[in-house]
């Protein structure tokens, strides 16, 4: 209903708008305001939307979609254990979540009108 | 107790038997092979597995088949040439993977996604190789918890998965680890492992369906078609 319902205020050629959860809404938000994030801190500046137990498979699922880059920390010679892997926002992620915060505007608009 | 373990088995559960016996010992050398290194840890290995089949193929074998209720010599050497093979296969296999040969008949192709799929996954190879360069490192905090749990799951796993879903829960885990050990705090490391161990098996049960099916038929090249869920870029545009 609310998908048709953007699709109409979009007008033509909204039929294939990304799909974008809450939680990958939430991620998208987290790093374009605050640039490369470890899964960690991604969970621990969410605050309770995105889990420890989820977040791994959420990012590797946006990965797929383009919506997010990642590469491997850079280790010091002295470092212990696996580099843990950074997350970046990349351009098609940006250009769906500008999309989708257009979209649920105008849908606000169009809703208290 | 003693009636029941004396008593000649089935006839069925006797082949079965014989069966797995020799299954058992080809795996064994399949594992010998393929976890010797050249090293001399891995010529004993294999050595002491050689020694140890030949040993049973000369003494131990017919006893074992007595026990089983297979009494008469003919008997014996026709279960033995007709569960050959089992022995044969998996030997044949770990020396093909050693030597980096495979069947290039289309027709055999699913015994090389099978077999060496499985065979370049067995644990211990680089768990071995990554314990060592951590130790090296130097002492303290050399061995972060994870490495066995990450070889079983390299085991299951694509490399894609791996990479993406379990490395990056692995090192985030680690390095909460590290920084608890350096604060002088073992039992919060202990919290941070456990709850670590446990949002990896939350991890695991959603990507065991995947798991399966990657453990099988990795090798093969699949071309995923781009998903409906992912949209066009005229959309997009559209939007904009």
């Amino acid at each position: 209903m609310a998908n048709k319902l953007i699709e109409q205020l979009l007008g033509t050629g909204a039929e294939g708008l990304p799909s974008l959860s809450p939680k990958e809404a939430a991620i998208l938000q987290l790093l374009i305001s605050g640039g490369e994030k470890y899964g960690l801190q991604i969970v621990a500046e969410s605050e309770g939307v995105v889990g420890r137990g989820t977040v791994y498979v959420t990012l590797s699922r946006m990965h797929d979609k383009g919506f997010v880059e990642s590469r491997t920390e850079e280790q010091a010679e002295e470092a212990t254990g696996l580099p843990r892997r950074l997350y970046k926002i990349a351009g098609e992620g940006t250009r769906v979540l500008r999309a989708w915060e257009r979209a649920a505007h105008l849908l606000r608009a169009k809703v208290l009108t | 107790m003693m009636a029941v373990l004396t008593r000649p088995l089935p006839r069925p559960a006797r082949a079965i038997g014989a069966g797995l016996m020799n299954f058992l010992l080809g795996a064994g050398w399949m594992l010998a092979i393929t976890w010797s290194r050249p090293s001399a840890t891995g010529a004993i290995l294999t050595c002491v597995v050689g020694v140890a089949s030949l040993l049973f193929w000369a003494f131990g074998v017919e006893h074992v088949f007595a026990r089983l209720g297979i009494t008469s010599s003919w008997r014996v050497i026709a279960l033995q040439l007709a569960s050959c093979l089992l022995v044969c296969l998996p030997v044949v296999l770990a020396v093909m993977f050693r030597l980096k040969v495979t069947w290039q008949h289309p027709a055999l192709d699913a015994l090389n996604i099978l077999f060496f799929n499985a065979l370049t996954r067995t644990a211990g190879h680089t768990m071995r190789r990554e314990r060592a360069e951590a130790k090296a490192r130097g002492p303290g905090l050399h061995c972060p918890p994870g490495f066995k749990l990450r070889e079983a799951l390299r085991f299951v796993f694509s490399r894609r998965t791996m990479e993406y879903v379990f490395d990056p829960a692995l090192a985030d885990m680690q390095a909460e680890w590290v920084e608890a050990m350096l604060a002088d705090r073992p039992g919060h490391a202990t919290w941070i492992c456990l709850r670590g161990y446990w949002h990896l098996m939350k991890h695991l049960l959603a990507q065991l369906p995947a798991g399966s099916w990657s453990l099988t038929c990795s090798p093969v090249k699949t071309h995923r078609r781009p998903s409906r869920r992912n949209g066009s870029s005229e959309a997009l545009q559209a939007a904009d």
